[in-house]
């Protein structure tokens, strides 16, 4: 029996992960959201479907979320619970998560303000600045649970936004290749992980 | 027995037993967690789980539901606001012995 604490705490909190389908809709959400840049790009401004762009953003964004959450939930209940047993979360809710949560918040707001008084600049560096915000939460993510391919799933994530940046490919259509990029490399990351996953558990009726 | 060896005598014995202890800590980081889990995390048999649970369970540390999926029964353990309290008395008091002892 393992006694190191720390280490069983990581493992609790690296088994939401370990399944590799959280992955997987993430990087179908990702997907939808670069096709709502996408849509923003091919659609001239000013006309009504322009409108209908900007709103399909939040709505993917929100929407995608609320559904994802309970699509995954569905999938483990169905899938992952059987073999390796069932797991509730606590809500994050301590002074620390807080703390980080205040932070994050700060950064983006920093990083928005940046956005605008650098305009029209600030576009063609948009897909490797959320390349690098979508790693640094890789690796906060990868650091907290000890999942070595959030580290490489981050790296990819600032390689592809740079490459894009660097190309001149800016908003809306660096970034619509940003996320379906990155959405793709997520589903598909998730998807060995699930393989790995059922090759390595048995269901609970071949346990006995 | 000397003021700085107190804490030992204060350490929660239910709670200083490795098996017990292992669960408590995982039910402590998570809301709940089926009977599986534990099962898989701890190492422990099924007998020696259900006595240890057992034990939680009747100190008022853990509360056991017993559900179904489908048709298969389902064991929810999770720590109450006792045992959750009685983890963190522990952990201070181990925090003491262990501070209080030579290099």
């Amino acid at each position: 029996m393992s006694t190191d604490i720390d280490k069983m705490v990581q493992r609790v909190n690296r088994y939401w992960y370990e399944d590799g389908i959280g992955e997987i809709f993430a990087g179908f959400l990702l997907v939808l959201i670069g096709l709502t840049f996408w849509l923003q790009g091919i659609v001239p401004s000013g006309s009504p479907l322009a409108a209908v762009s900007a709103l399909a953003f939040p709505v993917v964004v929100i929407g995608g979320m609320w559904i994802g959450n309970r699509l995954v939930k569905g999938v483990k209940n169905r899938l992952i619970y059987p073999r390796t047993g069932y797991v509730s979360y606590q809500r994050p809710n301590s002074g620390s998560s807080r703390w980080l949560t205040g932070v994050i918040g700060a950064f983006m707001a920093a990083l928005v303000a940046l956005l605008f008084v650098t305009y029209p600049i600030s576009l063609l560096w948009l897909p490797a600045l959320q390349g690098l915000l979508v790693g640094i939460f890789l690796i906060y993510l990868g650091n907290k649970v000890n999942l070595i391919r959030f580290y490489l799933l981050a790296a990819i994530s600032t390689l592809i936004g740079a490459i894009l940046s660097l190309h001149g490919v800016g908003d809306p259509m660096g970034s619509a290749a940003y996320f379906a990029c990155m959405g793709i490399v997520l589903a598909t990351s998730g998807g060995g992980a699930l393989y790995r996953y059922f090759q390595q558990t048995r269901p609970l009726s071949e346990q006995e | 027995m000397t003021k700085d060896f107190r804490h030992v005598t204060e350490i929660d014995r239910l709670l200083h037993e490795p098996s017990r202890l292992v669960i408590v800590t995982i039910l402590y980081t998570v809301e709940s967690a089926d009977f599986l889990f534990l099962q898989r995390e701890t190492g422990l048999t099924k007998g020696n789980l259900s006595t240890h649970l057992a034990k939680l369970e009747a100190a008022g540390y853990v509360d056991i539901e017993k559900t179904f999926r489908g048709k298969v029964p389902l064991t929810i353990c999770l720590l109450t606001e006792v045992g959750r309290e009685a983890f963190k008395v522990y952990r201070n008091h181990l925090k003491r012995v262990v501070d209080s002892m030579p290099e």
